[in-house]
């Protein structure tokens, strides 16, 4: 177009020339006539509606491929969700079964001595400190069972299954919540019999907050240490932080007055936080990282 | 069914494991070899979505794994090359509980389990604890978990790595027995296994691969490049340091029987031998620091069972 251009009109610009062009050919065009006009209006109506008709059918298609597809975007039926939790609730069992009573032992133990502790008296049987030792005494119990993938090995074998790795440590932390539950409310029994002033509510938040922190840093350790180690650092954890409740009630004994409640309330919420943060971590680690791929054989073939 | 590894690469710190890797694996038993550090497991790992992709994607029939999620690990079999067991697990309750991360039914699991206890000839030591078990039991426990759910894909990293003679045989017509109608894929080092069992073979060095194709296919690819000469002891020696030698057999006479694989011949007098797996084996790792063989050297061999089926490797995209 533009060579031709250039020959016929010579020192024309290329743009001059196209619009010289385009008013030759309009003048050309014959006048359209109403009818032609409304042809076109129809034909282009007509087209609309075709595309929007093929658009229809592509969402649909779609929706029915995402229906389909094991990733479902549509929303669940009530007799899916309630397969989904049955399965749930059998893989927690199956969890249950074979992580044995040891954790619900070693707390019972646990519960049992602070128990004997409170009731013998002593200076500080009226006050939190006892409630504190239990929740940080639990926190550690439970430890042993939920490091166990790890620690034996077993991480990279449940992440190939169809229950993987990531279920199995939900699974375990849904176990032990139950058995630390139990041990709460043997905790907040006793405290309301021994300490009927504060009631059972305030010890259980005075168990809850050093609960949380030990559960927090446990995981934080053996999330971070191999091995045995991972143990021995979150037993170490524990005690630290029953050694911070009793340096409290040492040398700030108002804290476990009833005014400061609201104190723990704060405390525990906050270590609540910070729990479940690393709760979140360990679940990430146990699906996805390499690094709890990695496991000392001599630990299980001791 | 095809299991498609697409451009998959895997990266530790920056540092490639496995590099641009693509292949298509249909039903049959792939052999994957490679030395230490080829990036082997790091392979096997992502092909059971034990690790994550950092490039690329695995495609079960053209659907992404890692979006199939359980629906792909409920048609997984693995055994890794160390696997760790809770100590106080008998094999039996070992089995059952793979069978419940497997999502089967006890009455169903107790079943199999106590039929692949048998299989493997664990069925008496059934309710023993597996810490008590040699290297051998393990490796037969964990092939018989492996195949609970009656995989479609089975994943075996290493599985005779530490077994005498008698247990490797063994082992082997043991995968050879599951294998049927399964993509199996089977890494190892020990080059005699593979080539008993395997179909297809893949070569892999410094996390690519590096030569895939049917054994036979595969060993005449380095016909003419494998000698055996004799030699006085110092040739022999000799030889040793400068050549990439398979075999000495040393003579009471003083003299030695090598056997060298190289391009020419090494010595004047060496003969022409027939190839093995392991002297291709040996000649692909004869210089670990160069990429070798990675587009050059010998590549593909095409004229797989497979190759004919599908095309087997489907390259880079």
């Amino acid at each position: 177009m533009r060579s031709f251009n250039k020959e016929k009109h010579g020192a024309l610009l290329s743009g001059q020339a196209e619009d010289a062009l385009c008013a030759y050919y309009r003048a050309q065009r014959p006048a359209a006539d109403e009818a032609s006009e409304r042809a076109v209006v129809s034909a282009v109506v007509e087209e609309v509606r075709n595309m929007r008709a093929e658009r229809a059918a592509a969402d649909e298609a779609c929706c029915l491929r995402a229906e389909m597809s094991p990733v479902r975007v549509a929303r669940p039926t009530f007799s899916a969700c309630a397969r989904a939790v049955s399965e749930a609730a059998w893989f927690v069992a199956v969890q249950a079964r074979f992580m044995g009573a040891r954790a619900w032992v070693l707390q019972a133990c646990t519960v049992l001595v602070v128990v004997l502790l409170w009731n013998a008296g002593g200076e500080h049987a009226a006050s939190g400190l006892y409630a504190c030792l239990a929740g940080a005494a639990i926190a550690v119990c439970g430890l042993p069972d939920m490091a166990a993938s790890r620690m034996c090995g077993i991480v990279e074998l449940e992440r190939s299954c169809m229950h993987d790795a990531r279920s199995v440590a939900v699974a375990r932390m849904a176990v032990l919540a139950c058995s630390n539950a139990v041990g709460f409310a043997a905790v907040a029994l006793v405290g309301s019999f021994v300490d009927p002033a504060a009631g059972a509510p305030v010890t259980l938040l005075h168990a809850f907050a050093p609960y949380c922190v030990t559960v927090a840093g446990c995981l934080a350790a053996a999330r971070r240490i191999e091995g045995v180690s991972a143990l021995v650092a979150a037993a170490a954890w524990g005690v630290a932080v029953s050694a911070a409740a009793y340096f409290l009630v040492a040398k700030m004994p108002g804290v476990y007055d009833q005014a400061a409640v609201w104190v723990w309330a704060a405390a525990a919420a906050a270590a609540a936080v910070w729990s479940g943060c690393e709760a979140r971590a360990w679940l990430a680690d146990a699906a996805a990282s390499p690094c709890m791929l990695l496991f000392d054989s001599s630990f299980i073939n001791r | 069914m095809e299991l498609s590894l697409e451009n998959l690469t895997k990266r530790f710190a920056e540092k490639p494991v496995v590099h641009d890797v693509s292949a298509t694996l249909c039903p049959g038993v792939y052999g994957l070899l490679g030395a230490n550090g080829a990036g082997k497991t790091t392979l096997m790992r992502m092909v059971c979505d034990v690790l994550k992709p950092s490039a690329g994607r695995i495609a079960f029939d053209g659907a992404d794994i890692a979006r199939m999620g359980d629906e792909y690990r409920a048609m997984l079999g693995y055994l890794p090359q160390d696997f760790g067991y809770y100590p106080d697990f008998t094999a039996m309750d070992f089995m059952m509980y793979m069978a419940a991360l497997k999502g089967i039914d006890r009455c169903a699991a107790k079943l199999r389990c106590a039929e692949l206890l048998e299989e493997v000839g664990l069925a008496a030591h059934a309710e023993a604890k597996v810490r008590t078990f040699s290297g051998g039991m393990k490796q037969r426990l964990g092939i018989a978990q492996a195949v609970i759910n009656d995989p479609t894909v089975l994943v075996l990293d290493e599985p005779t790595a530490g077994l005498d003679p008698k247990e490797r045989v063994r082992f082997r017509n043991l995968i050879s027995g599951f294998s049927q109608d399964k993509i199996v894929l089977l890494s190892t080092h020990i080059v005699s296994d593979v080539e008993y069992i395997a179909d297809d073979i893949l070569v892999m060095k410094a996390g690519r691969f590096v030569l895939r194709g049917r054994p036979d296919a595969v060993v005449s690819s380095v016909a003419g490049k494998v000698w055996e000469c004799r030699v006085s002891s110092r040739q022999a020696d000799g030889l040793s340091a400068s050549a990439c030698v398979c075999n000495v057999h040393y003579t009471s006479d003083g003299g030695a029987v090598v056997r060298v694989a190289a391009d020419e011949a090494p010595v004047a007098g060496a003969v022409s031998v027939e190839p093995t797996l392991e002297d291709l084996y040996l000649y692909t790792f004869k210089d670990d620091a160069g990429a070798g063989m990675a587009g050059g050297g010998f590549g593909e061999v095409p004229e797989g069972r497979h190759a004919r089926k599908n095309g087997l490797f489907g390259g880079r995209r």
